[in-house]
């Protein structure tokens, strides 16, 4: 069994959100979602009560008539893991680790309110920096453990809502779904080779419930994460797989959501620090 | 000891803290392990999975960042109408088929706020007594949670669309319209006439 330490751990979670983090940066210019290029007019509010304790500050009112201060504020965001490097060595690295963290969620909340990104998508941006804010081994892997705890809920959440609201239940679920998500294609470019892909799936409701009713069990799979670590590799995979999916299938991107990856894989070796005698699995 | 652990996940108290490692009680043990190297935290996290819970459980607000993941988690019936959006040039061109798949979802989606603006009373409703009771939505006027108006958000969007659609004339109008589709069993097909939402007049 690998041993976990610290510094190594942070080192490999921090290098794939780096990586994350280019390609959400990428895919939210191209998605034109940037404070500076949305030029924040138009507000969509939504029933987060976060979202409205920072809205009722009159924030978003004043992001409108000062351009650069969503320049400045995108130019924070941009540069947030450099700013988490370069103060890596800092007596005072918590505190600014938790400004970052405060700043990340509220840019979240704006960019979420501002463009068409749902907020779900920004999870890892203000989650993932908190490792940052332990600076013994055994706080960060208590809170390595905790974070993928928290992965693991979310994920898990995600299949008991298609329980309670019945969607695993309907074998046509998919077919609809596909219909909703796709609607402006199949309505205005039925010729396109992706779109046909997508007619033809509507068109097959049991190959397309199959799907529907797999990514439900990756989901639920999470659960058994709760109990061992031993599945950690195999659920990683199939949070990969489901991702992939998402994008090919719904064009729906949560790439970012592989910055948690690491920090699954991580947790395995918590109890086995470098002072601690490793433990086989029960 | 342990045997108890087992069986009873809060008899792990008991246990040392290398001994908390016992598969079937790992999530409990996580808390009993993070209480005994720091208090605070402990209480902070027990406070965030409850209030996770209760609002998964109460289902219809969130408090990022506790938030739901339950996107298409209800059955989507087939049947039932689409709404699809337009933008036609002062030709009656529909530009909407040739605008690349980012630019399509971004109009899809603040058309979507445009049209649904009766859902911030909603939002207002709700919100209202929390913000109230905590002194900060006072005056009204400061909440600030409507969308701003057709005439701001139409203007500001018909001029992110004529850069989409390289129209460089001021002269012409660009119109977003709204119509409504319904699956036929192999593709998607109209079922009623557009309806105009906003005449962006560039001149203006």
């Amino acid at each position: 069994m690998p041993i976990f330490r610290r510094d190594k751990a942070l080192e490999k979670i921090l290098s794939v959100y780096l990586i994350c983090f280019l390609g959400w940066i990428g895919w939210v210019y191209s998605c034109e979602a940037f404070l500076s290029q949305v030029q924040p007019t138009h507000i969509q509010n939504r029933l987060d009560l976060t979202l409205n304790l920072l809205l009722s500050t009159g924030i978003h009112e004043w992001l409108v008539n000062q351009p650069s201060l969503c320049y400045l504020l995108d130019i924070l965001f941009l540069t947030h893991p450099l700013i988490l490097l370069a103060s890596v060595r800092l007596p005072n690295f918590a505190r600014i680790t938790w400004v970052v963290v405060a700043f990340n969620l509220c840019y979240a909340l704006l960019g979420s309110c501002y463009t068409l990104l749902s907020i779900q998508l920004w999870i890892g941006w203000f989650f993932i920096p908190l490792l940052f804010t332990t600076r013994d081994e055994k706080s960060t892997g208590l809170s390595i453990e905790g974070m993928r705890y928290a992965f693991l809920l979310i994920f898990l959440s995600a299949g008991l809502w298609k329980i309670r609201a019945g969607g695993i239940f309907d074998t046509h679920v998919m077919s609809g779904v596909l219909i909703t998500q796709h609607a402006t294609e199949l309505a205005l470019s039925p010729d396109n080779l992706h779109t046909q892909f997508i007619a033809w799936m509507i068109k097959q409701p049991l190959i397309s419930y199959t799907l529907y009713f797999l990514g439900t069990m990756i989901e639920l799979s999470f659960f058994v994460g709760l109990f061992t670590k031993k599945w950690d590799r195999l659920l990683s995979w199939g949070l990969i797989f489901f991702i992939i999916m998402d994008i090919l299938l719904m064009r729906i991107n949560y790439a970012a959501w592989l910055a948690f990856v690491p920090i699954i894989l991580e947790a395995k070796k918590v109890h086995h620090t470098a002072n601690s005698t490793p433990r086989t699995e029960q | 000891m342990r045997c108890c652990g087992e069986l009873i996940p809060w008899f792990g108290w008991c246990l040392r803290d290398d001994e908390v490692n016992i598969r079937y009680l790992r999530p409990c043990m996580f808390l009993v392990r993070l209480f005994k190297h720091d208090r605070i935290a402990a209480i902070i996290v027990s406070a965030l999975l409850l209030g996770f819970i209760y609002l998964n459980y109460k289902w219809g607000f969130v408090a990022t960042p506790l938030l739901q993941y339950g996107m298409y988690s209800q059955p989507v019936p087939i049947e039932g109408e689409r709404t699809i959006y337009r933008i036609l040039d002062a030709k009656g061109i529909d530009h909407m088929p040739r605008l690349h798949f980012s630019e399509r979802d971004q109009l899809t989606h603040y058309l979507n706020g445009m049209s649904n603006l009766s859902n911030n009373d909603h939002i207002r409703s709700v919100f209202m007594p929390v913000l109230s009771m905590l002194h900060i939505a006072n005056p009204p006027s400061k909440f600030g949670i409507q969308d701003s108006p057709l005439e701001k958000s139409g203007k500001w969007l018909g001029e992110r669309v004529r850069k989409w659609i390289n129209e460089n004339s001021r002269d012409k109008v660009i119109r977003f319209e709204r119509s409504a589709y319904v699956w036929n069993g192999s593709k998607l097909i109209p079922s009623q006439p557009n309806k105009l939402i906003y005449a962006y007049f560039p001149k203006r």
